[in-house]
């Protein structure tokens, strides 16, 4: 529980609402929208491994050189706290993470909510996956350039900003901790990743919340996605960009409402 | 105050000030769309202010790797923490080229503290970019460089490296070891001064070309304890030669000891077969000429011979059965007195005179009955084969163990073969010069077969002549 700074809040007896955060940050990034189902449901918050406050002496190259490492932890966390029927909330690569846990053990997921979900970045025969080698060499590129400059923004510098009461002052630690190796790692693991197989595999009911303008996972992606997973429901999202649970946590919360 | 500062630019109003920083601003709003850009940031890309402006969003002047940075950590972070600092990333200009820069934004919100829109700023990095790649590139350099260096120190050969004076520039710790000098010592003098036998080595061993095949020599080095074999090879390396060296010593002499083997066995094999054969071939031509004692004693000899052949032939297989453990040994209590009795009776009429036995009686050891008669059966031929006078045969106590001896005053071992008498197929001879032969074997079989009773065979130190001792574990008299 401490390797992944699990942290469970909301309705004791609710049904489990496990969220998990994409690239980049951590938990934090549902601030905005998890507190929202809290009455109802039993939140359950964590960190993957090399991000926020996990345990980053738990990270191993081979263990987490695909996402069923990742997808094995989501895994071990229900097991621990004895989830069932758990409705996984995944954003970005941890959309597949959830699709990955939901094929090995599909008895425990009663819902799986995908914010902009891709099984494959890369372009192939007959699919847009958005992205050449080319370009994911670029983001690693990026991702080694900024190495020292991560280091630095991640300094535990943002206390109390005047300027930004929304903020609060409930935020003392730096957001977002990622160390550096481990996203680049995580960026590479990701990137070059092909789960479009296990799509099938996957018989839990699941939404699919689709953002317009995401160059990381374009609309013709999101409709991959609906396409291979039985039964699913697609929904259109008129935020753009690739986090609305940042950038429009109300019509999030909202379509997930539905949804449910 | 107002005196030294100019007047105009006191005056520079902020709208100048904005334009033309040094820096580039770009403002834009949450969906990412520009909404207003300073001067500079046009004049660094080549854009046009109607082009970006309400047409483009930041992301579109950024390469692809970037963008998907840009989306899956940047932005979130924005949000997360309504700044983000010091991020190193590239502009595509509109001519497709590429400005490195550090950005940083701020996320400017209204009054509600809502999100409104995005505050960026791009400084110039272009040098710095230059000077980080170079620097990143010195250290990787220098990583793998420490890593060949670690590399070099732990392999099992050993690798000098020859500068084109003949001065050693590079010795790794292997190097070091085969030569039994410190790298810090030798490195900058002269190889052929330093490194003990590098004479030999250098006129040897050929210099391999650059795409030439390595041809490793074996060469003879003298050291303190008799000779060393090494294998070297040599290939040119820029002005300087990397000689690889590999001590080949122990198996050199392995090699040597086989073909030896094969020598000694063919001989030990072959002598009493011809003694044999010749005899009979006498019988089966001469029978009826020879008189009757000439008969018999060319059958004695033929008896003799064959039972010298057996000897050997049992002598190899034993030593074979030994490397291949497929033997077992019964302990049991075994009466000293009887052991020595018995290896007296199994020497030879002719030399039986020779051998004197001073032995306390009612020794008993735990051993195999068998194999003793072997061990001390062994010991007695040696001491017949390179003595002449008498050899002495006795059993003493000594606490809880029992001490067999076997002593002549034949010329005795030399210090230096005092090591090695025990070593399989070690002779002292093996030139044979004073025509004593033997398979070598001897000497190893007695070892094997006296430690696998749990005893101690050895050589004691005596001024003049061959003692050798077996210590066997002390056991009760047998209850016969």
């Amino acid at each position: 529980m401490t390797r992944n700074n699990v942290s469970v809040v909301g309705a004791a007896r609710g049904q489990p609402m496990m969220f998990a955060h994409g690239f980049g940050c951590d938990q934090n990034m549902w601030r905005h929208v998890a507190p929202a189902f809290a009455d109802e449901y039993r939140i359950v918050l964590f960190d993957h491994v090399g991000a926020g406050g996990s345990d980053l002496g738990a990270y191993s190259r081979t263990k987490y050189a695909s996402l069923d490492g990742y997808a094995a932890d989501v895994l071990e966390i229900c097991r621990e706290l004895e989830l069932r029927d758990v409705i996984f909330v995944g954003h970005s690569v941890s959309a597949m993470i959830g699709v990955l846990a939901a094929a090995a053990e599909p008895e425990r997921f009663a819902k799986l909510i995908l914010v902009g979900p891709s099984p494959r970045y890369i372009d192939d025969d007959g699919y847009h996956g958005g992205f050449t080698r080319k370009d994911i060499e670029g983001l690693l590129d990026a991702l080694d350039s900024n190495f020292l400059g991560w280091s630095h923004t991640y300094a535990p510098a943002i206390m109390g900003r005047p300027d930004r009461p929304d903020l609060g002052e409930e935020l003392t630690n730096s957001f977002c901790r990622t160390d550096p190796e481990i996203a680049r790692q995580f960026a590479r693991v990701t990137f070059l990743s092909d789960n479009r197989a296990d799509l099938r595999r996957v018989t839990t009911p699941t939404l699919v919340l689709q953002c317009s303008d995401d160059i990381i996972a374009p609309s013709s992606v999101g409709k991959f996605v609906h396409e291979e997973l039985r039964g699913s429901e697609l929904v259109h999202l008129q935020a753009k960009g690739h986090c609305p649970n940042l950038s429009a946590p109300e019509e999030t919360v909202e379509a997930i409402r539905r949804f449910l | 105050m107002r005196d030294v500062v100019p007047e105009e630019l006191l005056r520079d109003s902020a709208e100048d000030l904005y334009e033309n920083a040094p820096v580039a601003y770009l403002t834009s709003v949450l969906d990412g769309t520009l909404v207003r850009v300073n001067q500079t940031l046009l004049r660094w890309t080549g854009y046009e202010r109607e082009e970006l402006v309400g047409r483009k969003r930041l992301l579109d002047l950024l390469p692809p790797g970037a963008r998907i940075y840009y989306e899956t950590h940047y932005a979130p972070l924005l949000q997360m923490q309504g700044e983000v600092r010091e991020i190193a990333l590239e502009l595509v200009r509109a001519d497709g080229t590429r400005l490195p820069v550090l950005m940083n934004s701020t996320l400017v919100a209204d009054e509600a503290g809502k999100p409104r829109a995005v505050r960026t700023t791009a400084f110039d990095a272009s040098e710095r970019r230059r000077y980080e790649r170079e620097l990143l590139a010195a250290r990787a350099d220098a990583e793998s460089r420490a890593r060949a260096a670690h590399a070099l120190e732990h392999i099992a050969e050993g690798v000098v490296l020859i500068g084109d004076e003949g001065e050693i520039q590079l010795m790794n710790h292997a190097a070091e070891t085969i030569f039994d000098v410190s790298a810090a010592a030798a490195v900058s003098r002269q190889a052929t001064e330093a490194l003990d036998g590098w004479e030999g080595i250098a006129t040897r061993v050929a210099i391999a070309g650059d795409d030439e095949a390595q041809v490793a020599h074996v060469v003879p080095v003298r050291r303190d304890r008799g000779e060393a074999w090494l294998s070297v090879t040599a290939a040119q390396a820029g002005a300087a030669v990397v000689y690889t060296i590999r001590d080949v010593t122990g198996e050199h002499r392995l090699d040597q000891v086989r073909s030896d083997l094969v020598a000694i066995v063919s001989h030990e094999l072959r002598t009493p077969l011809t003694g044999a054969l010749g005899a009979a071939q006498t019988l089966q031509g001469r029978y009826d000429d020879l008189p009757e004692p000439q008969r018999l004693a060319l059958v004695s000899m033929i008896v003799e011979q064959s039972q010298r052949l057996e000897k050997v032939l049992d002598q190899i297989l034993l030593a074979s059965q030994i490397d291949e453990n497929v033997f077992d040994t019964q302990l049991q209590s075994v009466d000293c007195t009887e052991v020595l009795d018995a290896v007296v009776r199994g020497v030879g009429p002719d030399v039986r005179t020779r051998i004197v036995v001073e032995t306390e009686t009612g020794l008993v050891v735990r051993a195999d009955l068998d194999r003793l008669r072997q061990v001390v059966a062994n010991l007695v031929d040696n001491a017949l084969k390179y003595s002449l006078g008498q050899v002495r045969l006795a059993a003493t106590l000594r606490e809880v163990r029992v001490r067999i001896t076997v002593s002549d005053d034949g010329p005795g071992i030399p210090e230096g073969d005092r090591d090695r008498v025990f070593e399989k197929f070690f002779r002292l001879d093996p030139a044979q010069r004073s025509g004593v032969g033997g398979t070598g074997l001897g000497l190893y079989i007695a070892r094997e077969l006296t430690e696998r009773m749990d005893g101690r065979i050895g050589l004691l130190s005596r001024e003049r002549g061959t003692t050798f001792f077996v210590d066997l574990p002390r056991a009760e008299a047998p209850s016969t």
